[in-house]
C-alpha cells in the first residue's frame, strides 16, 4: 500500500509475451441454427470460430452485428463447454438488433463478446435449486439445468418457467425429457385460451411458487434460488421467498426489462 | 470485467479463490509469493472468487480502491514477468522481519 508522500511505486516495462492461453475476450462465430418459438421468440445457435468460450452457467454476452453497430446482451442458454452458444432471444419491434438477427441466415456471422454478470450457478451447491424464469428470461436456467445434470449427483432441483403459449416454452423438450428424479419442470402459462388442453399450470409464476412452498416440500435453509425475466415477476418472487425464510444469500435474481 | 487480488491477500494467502474460480484463472508460487494472482486474460469476470474470499481481498478491477490500484498491475505482470510482479508486491507490502 503506498504511504502518503511516499515516492510512487515504478513499475518495469513487461515483455511482450504470448498469454498462457487465449485470452477470455469473446469471438466471431457463425449462425448454425435457429428454433423458431412462435412468431417472435427464437434460439439462435451460433459456433465460435475458435473453438468453445469458457463461462459459468448463468452468464452472459453482448452479441453484435457491424455495418452498422448493434450490440446487445443476453445470457448463454447452453452447456459452459458445449462447442456452440445457445441464447434465447425475442424480437423487438423497431430494435436496434433483433430485427436484424431473425432476418440471419445460416452462416451468417456476429461476434460474442466476453462473458460477463456475477448470475452465476455455484459448482458444488448440493442445496434443493430453485430455478424460476419468465419468457426468454428461461435461457440462464436452461445453462444451469444442463449444468446440474452433468454433475455426478445432481441435487434436487424445480424449474419454474412462465411463458404465455406454450410455443414459448424454450427448452421444454430438454427440460420434459429432464423431468423426473431430480429435475421437476413445472410450466405455467399466462395467456392460452381455457379451451387449451394444456395440463401445465396456468397464471403467473409466483402463485406456482406460492404452492411449492405451502407443500413443504422445501426447506428454507436448504435452499438456493435463481430468478431471470421481467423485474415484477423477479419482485414478487423474492418477497415470497424472503417470507418463506431464505436469507439474502440465497436469492439470486437478474432481472430485465422488455421497454 | 477482469478481478483483482489486492493488498488483504498479502501473507495471509487462504486459497479459497482457488478451489471456486471455474476456469484456473487463479495461481500462485506456493513457498514462494505472498498472494493469489488472477489471470486478466482468462478472468471471466463471474465473481465467485470475491464471494468466497475471507479476506475480502478481491474487486472487480474497476471497483479496486485508489490505495491498492497497482495491484491490477501486479497481477496482470506476475503472468508475464513473474520477478517484477513479485518485486512490486514488496514494495507495495514490506515483509515484516521475524527474529
Amino acid at each position: 500500500m503506498t504511504l502518503v508522500g511516499s515516492p510512487p511505486i515504478v513499475k518495469p516495462g513487461l515483455p511482450a509475451v504470448a498469454p498462457r492461453r487465449r485470452p477470455v475476450q469473446g469471438a466471431n462465430a457463425a449462425l448454425v441454427a435457429r428454433e423458431r418459438l412462435g412468431a417472435d421468440m427464437a434460439i439462435f445457435r451460433f459456433r465460435p470460430d475458435d473453438g468453445p468460450e469458457r463461462f459459468v452457467a448463468g452468464q452472459y454476452a453482448a452479441i453484435t452485428m457491424v455495418d452498422p453497430s448493434a450490440s446487445r446482451p443476453y445470457s448463454m442458454a447452453s452447456r459452459p463447454g458445449a462447442p456452440d452458444l445457445d441464447f434465447v432471444i425475442s424480437r423487438i419491434g423497431g430494435g436496434a438488433l433483433t430485427p436484424r438477427l431473425f432476418a440471419l441466415r445460416d452462416g451468417d456471422r456476429v461476434h460474442i463478446g466476453r462473458p460477463r454478470g456475477r448470475f452465476r450457478l455455484d459448482d458444488g451447491d448440493q442445496r434443493d435449486h430453485l430455478l424460476i424464469g419468465t419468457g426468454s428470461g428461461i435461457a440462464p436456467l436452461l445453462s444451469m439445468v444442463a449444468a446440474l445434470g452433468s454433475r455426478p449427483a445432481p441435487p434436487r432441483t424445480f424449474v419454474f418457467h412462465g411463458a404465455r403459449v406454450r410455443e414459448e416454452l424454450a427448452g421444454q423438450d430438454m427440460l420434459t425429457l429432464a423431468d423426473g428424479g431430480w429435475l421437476s419442470y413445472r410450466p405455467t402459462l399466462s395467456r392460452t385460451p381455457a379451451s387449451d388442453a394444456w395440463v401445465g399450470g396456468r397464471g403467473h409464476v409466483g402463485a406456482q411458487l406460492a404452492a411449492l412452498i405451502a407443500s413443504g416440500e422445501l426447506a428454507a435453509n436448504r435452499t438456493v434460488a435463481y430468478l431471470c425475466g421481467g423485474s415484477a415477476m423477479v419482485d414478487d418472487c423474492r418477497r415470497r421467498l424472503a417470507a418463506f425464510g431464505l436469507p439474502p444469500g440465497a436469492i439470486r435474481s437478474e432481472g430485465f426489462s422488455t421497454t | 470485467m477482469a478481478y483483482v487480488i489486492a493488498a488483504p491477500c498479502v501473507d495471509h494467502m487462504d486459497r479459497a479463490c482457488l478451489e471456486v474460480c471455474p476456469v484456473d484463472a487463479i495461481a500462485t508460487e506456493g513457498g514462494v509469493d505472498r498472494k493469489m494472482f488472477i489471470d486478466p486474460d482468462g478472468c471471466i469476470g463471474c465473481g465467485a472468487c470475491e464471494a468466497a474470499c475471507p479476506n475480502q481481498a478481491i474487486f472487480e478491477s474497476g471497483q479496486l480502491p485508489a490505495q491498492w490500484a497497482d495491484f491490477a498491475w501486479t497481477d496482470m505482470a506476475w503472468y508475464r514477468d513473474v520477478a517484477a510482479a513479485r518485486s512490486v508486491v514488496d514494495r507495495l507490502v514490506p515483509q515484516v522481519a521475524v527474529r
